[in-house]
């Protein structure tokens, strides 16, 4: 479990150092730096003043909520020096396992981290997110820090700004501590989880032989290994929630236009724009909690943003959703284990006196057909001009850059088809607060898993992309373990009604408490699945 | 907010948050405010404000049959002349008015619109009245539902009057006759100068809302549809912000390549009728998946004196400078003049390059499909005779491919992000809604197409339909006859219709906005 040291905040006694580096998982190398915490750490206090307070039991620096470690923090029981320290020496010692983090300022993050604890200590606060370490998707400009989108015409490129939310991050006090690996261009992919030709393959903290999913997938399983507090995702078709769900963590792709997408390497616009949300990765729900405000708002530039205010998640009344939960998508049926998932965490809102009914939304089939359709009809002609425009003369073999044009008269009409059936969804929709529903037809898979039937197969297990097309906001947190694969994580998936994420992070923090979320990984690598 | 079921999305909720449920509904005495501040229009029934009637109603002044025999009076009187009202519901009309006066002798109002007059755009769905929308498909077509807006507007206590002439689908016209005209109804006249376009394609609903046969219409602006109407008939029109009013119901509703340009929105004689009508049809509706619900601000806490303002009298990007006429540039600068003292910066400044890049995108996109998705709705609405016009049009436009669609879609939404980086140094905008006032209707059919020449279409609407941008139009100022009207467009950034209406507001008061037309 997480919480070696019970009571460590607000009760009971100081825990044994021992007990305390044990927790940590990190041996001695970083003993000096905990010994010197310990004392401090043993009357910290997190209640939170103006600042969301952490529920969050785990006294381990490197994987209590960011949350909690920005409480610990401002109250001057660790400095921002030693929780960016820990938190390399974590990547130094995880990641030649993961390849999940593939640039790293530490000079910058450690003079910021010195700066963050200086003004501390004359009392200024940056904000929410005062020293707390961070890690970026490598699909997000990080200004003065390299970011190859994945893209082998931008193996080296320094970006002048920072994309919005990273700025944002950084102006709430986050501190960068190096780029996470996604394939090229976040759709690079191929099946193959998150791999690209210039940093090669990342893999999953709880089984090393197993994909992280994509594409935030060096998001994902950095922030499970704890090396990194949270992570900022991008999610197309499923990029936040696969890898939160494979890594065992969790995360939320907002509402379409709540979050805005500039500084992303496939940017605010064109005919796909509606499909693509940004957002944050972490291992506790609070956390996207604490994060959602500060990367939320128009920024003058992705001009599909709407201002619509955040509601409270801690406000929304759990007992009175109206629920709706499907074990199956029609196309794909998931495994028993999977379906099984659904069927706890939908008696956790039974419990609580919720209305529950087997229901989803209708014509999921039609809507998956037509918008691949859709996204297919210019012949992945904008996917050949993003390699042009960075530069990129070979694209990764996941990347699919054929494909046959149609005539624009079908284009217009596929995209009047498809809007049909969002229409139709969002008012099936008005019966319901909730939908709780698999995140994946599968536990996680291996390295070398091959998908039966491929990639037209792999469009039809599709948990996640329904909730891009309808922009509803969908989130993911670890609710269970796997059997057929051992030890590997399963999550659930919950949505809410467009602009209601409030909804989705009170449930997800619901389905949490309830199956208690994130579990430090493993690190197998044995083979020994079931 | 309120902890219970987290309805926040549904319309009751929404208008909860921002405070109208209560001001509207629950608690009349509270309608007060802008009541009082009513500049009126006049004190007859047909001329004074929908705002201003709305209080008469409820002080029992005025009775809500008295409104609409008033009304009904003006619309025989004037309707021959004008053609704007297609199909009228009178009887029903009668009916409706003698029930909620019924419910007002026992101190029950619906709604902010209790008992006001209204007709609705054909383009929009109304129960139990047809609906054409200008298109011989649905000559008899009566629609089962409301329209979304219209179902609100009816909730409120508004009173359907009839239906305002509209081209076929909002789109198509007349070859030859350059006003609002279909083949079912023909063309509609401006009110100031019966040989005149109304402009369209809400074209009979700012005819007759100027003629005094409405307190309000509400119409659909797709390149302008709203604000050129409103400008050739010197009324007030809105334009909202893309995606704060649903369109479920209307002819082109939610949905398509082109969704993000079409908004609906309320046209009325004066301004204060805007912001009082404008949030009661705001909204998501679950049918709509493109709506939000972000809150409306009451244009009441717009302090002018902070405002940052551009204008530019010709913009010499989507249209030749010499074609924009002498009266229209007058206009705009003496709006400029009023507002000097008043504001805390203004200057003339167009984004030239920005505009005539998205003019370019928006051409493209507009005849990419070479008005394949016109044919989709002539085919689903049972049409064999679609309109001349676009017949036309189609015979000279060529289809690009859907790569060279996609590509200028990107385009344009990345001239959109450069607007928006425009607009952050200003608060306000303001230009022509139309090179000139309106125009003579006959032109010569023989004539070639104007469409794609320079100046054709909505050279200067288009490009906030394009950034989704809100605008609102006032009669700002007169041709140097003083015969007709002349509009302008005061446009914010996304979301501040209340700076929009602030700003018509204070324009409105210096150049008198809409005057009573001779018709």
């Amino acid at each position: 479990m997480n919480s070696p040291l019970p009571g460590l905040v607000s009760r009971g006694a100081p825990p044994s150092r021992r007990a305390f580096i044990r927790s940590a998982g990190y041996g001695t190398a970083a003993a000096f730096v905990a010994s010197s915490l310990l004392a401090r750490l043993k009357a910290a206090d997190t209640s939170a003043g103006t600042f969301l307070a952490s529920t969050d039991a785990t006294d381990d620096p490197l994987f209590m909520s960011a949350t909690k470690l920005a409480a610990l923090i401002r109250a001057k029981k660790i400095s921002a020096t030693e929780a960016v320290t820990l938190c390399y020496k974590r990547i130094d010692e995880v990641n030649p396992k993961l390849n999940a983090v593939v640039f790293m300022c530490r000079e910058r993050a450690l003079m910021e981290a010195a700066e963050a604890d200086a003004a501390l200590a004359k009392g200024k606060l940056k904000g929410a997110l005062h020293g707390v370490p961070m890690t970026i998707k490598d699909s997000f400009d990080t200004a003065g820090v390299v970011s190859t989108g994945g893209t082998l015409g931008r193996k080296t490129y320094v970006p002048g700004s920072d994309a919005t939310v990273v700025a944002r991050a950084r102006a709430a006090g986050a501190i960068l501590l190096g780029k996470s690996n996604t394939p090229e261009f976040t759709l690079g992919g191929g099946g193959k989880g998150t791999l690209n030709l210039i940093h090669g393959v990342t893999r999953n903290p709880h089984h090393t032989q197993y994909q992280p999913s994509g594409s935030s997938g060096g998001a994902g399983a950095i922030v499970a290994a704890g090396g990194a507090h949270f992570d900022i995702g991008s999610d197309y078709g499923g990029s936040i929630r696969g890898p939160a769900y494979a890594n065992g963590i969790a995360g939320i792709k907002p509402t379409l236009g709540r979050v805005p997408r500039t500084g992303h390497i496939v940017g605010y616009g064109g005919a796909f724009d509606s499909f693509q949300e940004t957002g944050p990765l972490a291992r506790r729900v609070e956390d996207l909690t604490l994060l959602m405000p500060i990367l939320a708002g128009p920024d003058w530039s992705d001009a599909a943003m709407a201002p619509v205010p955040l509601g409270d998640p801690a406000k929304v009344d759990l007992k009175g959703l109206r629920v709706a939960f499907y074990t199956t998508n029609g196309m794909m049926d998931p495994t028993a284990e999977v379906q099984a998932l659904v069927n706890q965490c939908v008696g956790y809102f039974s419990a609580l006196g919720c209305v529950v009914t087997d229901a989803k939304p209708p014509k999921m089939r039609e809507l998956a057909e037509t918008r691949q359709k859709f996204e297919g009809a210019n012949g992945r002609d904008h996917i050949r001009r993003l390699l042009k425009k960075h530069g990129t003369l070979q694209a990764s073999p996941g990347l699919r850059v054929e494909g046959d044009v149609l005539p624009s008269s079908d284009f217009t009409r596929l995209c009047e088809e498809m809007d049909a059936i969002r229409s139709e969804q969002l008012s099936w929709f008005e019966a319901y607060d909730l939908i709780v529903c698999p995140a994946n037809q599968r536990a996680p898979i291996p390295l070398d898993y091959e998908q039966p039937g491929g990639r037209e197969a792999r469009s039809r297990s599709s948990y996640t992309s329904q909730y891009n097309t309808t922009g509803w906001p969908a989130g993911v947190v670890r609710a269970g373990t796997s059997v057929a694969d051992p030890g590997l994580p399963l999550g659930i998936q919950i949505v809410a009604q467009p602009w209601r994420d409030d909804v989705v992070l009170a449930a997800l923090s619901l389905v949490e408490a309830k199956s208690g979320g994130f579990k430090k990984p493993a690190f197998a690598s044995e083979r020994t699945q079931a | 907010m309120s902890t219970a079921r987290p309805t926040l999305t549904t319309r009751r909720a929404f208008l909860n948050r921002t405070g109208l449920l209560s001001a509207a509904v629950a608690a009349p005495a509270a309608l007060a405010p802008s009541v009082r501040a009513a500049a009126g229009g006049g004190d007859e029934i047909i001329s004074m404000s929908a705002t201003k009637l709305a209080a008469q109603i409820r002080a029992k002044k005025i009775s809500a049959t008295e409104a609409v025999e008033a009304y009904m009076k003006r619309q025989i009187a004037v309707n021959h002349k004008l053609n704007a009202v297609v199909t009228n519901c009178y009887d029903r009309a009668l009916r409706e008015a003698k029930a909620l006066d019924e419910k007002a002798a026992k101190g029950e109002f619906v709604g902010a619109l209790h008992g006001v007059p209204m007709t609705i755009k054909d383009s929009l769905d109304t129960e139990g009245v047809v609906s054409t929308s200008g298109t011989v498909g649905r000559q008899t077509f009566v629609p089962k539902k409301d329209a979304t807006v219209v179902a609100r507007a009816r909730k409120h206590g508004a009173i359907l009057l009839g239906k305002t002439n509209t081209p076929e689908f909002t789109l198509g016209g007349l070859a030859g006759i350059s006003t609002a005209s279909n083949l079912l109804f023909g063309g509609s006249h401006n009110p100031y100068d019966l040989t005149r376009s109304t402009s369209g394609s809400s074209g009979g609903a700012g005819a007759i809302v100027a003629a005094g046969g409405a307190a309000f219409d509400i119409g659909s602006d797709w390149g302008g549809s709203i604000r050129g109407p409103a400008h050739n008939n010197g009324i007030a029109g809105i334009k909202p912000t893309s995606v704060r009013l649903p369109r479920t119901g209307h002819i082109v509703d939610f949905g398509g390549v082109f969704d993000l340009w079409q908004q609906l929105g309320p046209m009325t004689r004066r301004v204060e009728d805007l912001t009082l009508i404008t949030p009661l049809l705001a909204g998501p509706d679950f049918k709509d998946a493109a709506c939000s619900p972000v809150p409306w601000t009451d244009p009441a806490s717009v302090d002018l004196k902070k405002l940052r303002v551009a204008f530019c009298a010709d913009n010499g990007a989507t249209l030749p400078a010499a074609m924009t006429s002498d009266d229209t540039k007058q206009t705009v600068r003496q709006a400029a003049k009023w507002l000097e003292s008043a504001v805390a910066m203004i200057k003339e400044d167009h984004p030239k390059q920005i505009l005539t890049e998205l003019a370019a995108a928006r051409t493209k996109l507009t005849g990419g499909d070479a008005w394949a998705f016109y044919r989709r709705l002539v085919d689903k609405h049972g049409t064999k005779n679609f309109s001349p016009s676009v017949k036309d049009r189609m015979s000279r436009m060529t289809a690009i491919t859907s790569a060279e669609y996609v590509e200028a879609w990107e385009k344009a939404d990345e001239t959109k992000s450069q607007m928006l980086g425009w607009m952050k140094a200003y608060d306000v905008f303001i230009c022509p809604v139309a090179a000139k006032p309106a125009q003579p209707i006959d032109v010569d059919p023989s004539a070639a197409s104007t469409w794609g020449a320079p100046g054709s279409g909505w050279p200067y609407t288009g490009a906030f339909n394009s950034t989704g941008w809100p605008s609102v139009v006032v009669r700002c100022g007169s041709s140097s006859d003083g015969r007709l009207p002349i509009g302008l467009q005061i446009v914010c950034a996304p979301w501040r219709e209340d700076i929009c209406l602030a700003v018509a507001s204070f324009l409105e008061a210096r150049s008198g906005g809409w005057q009573m037309p001779p018709v």
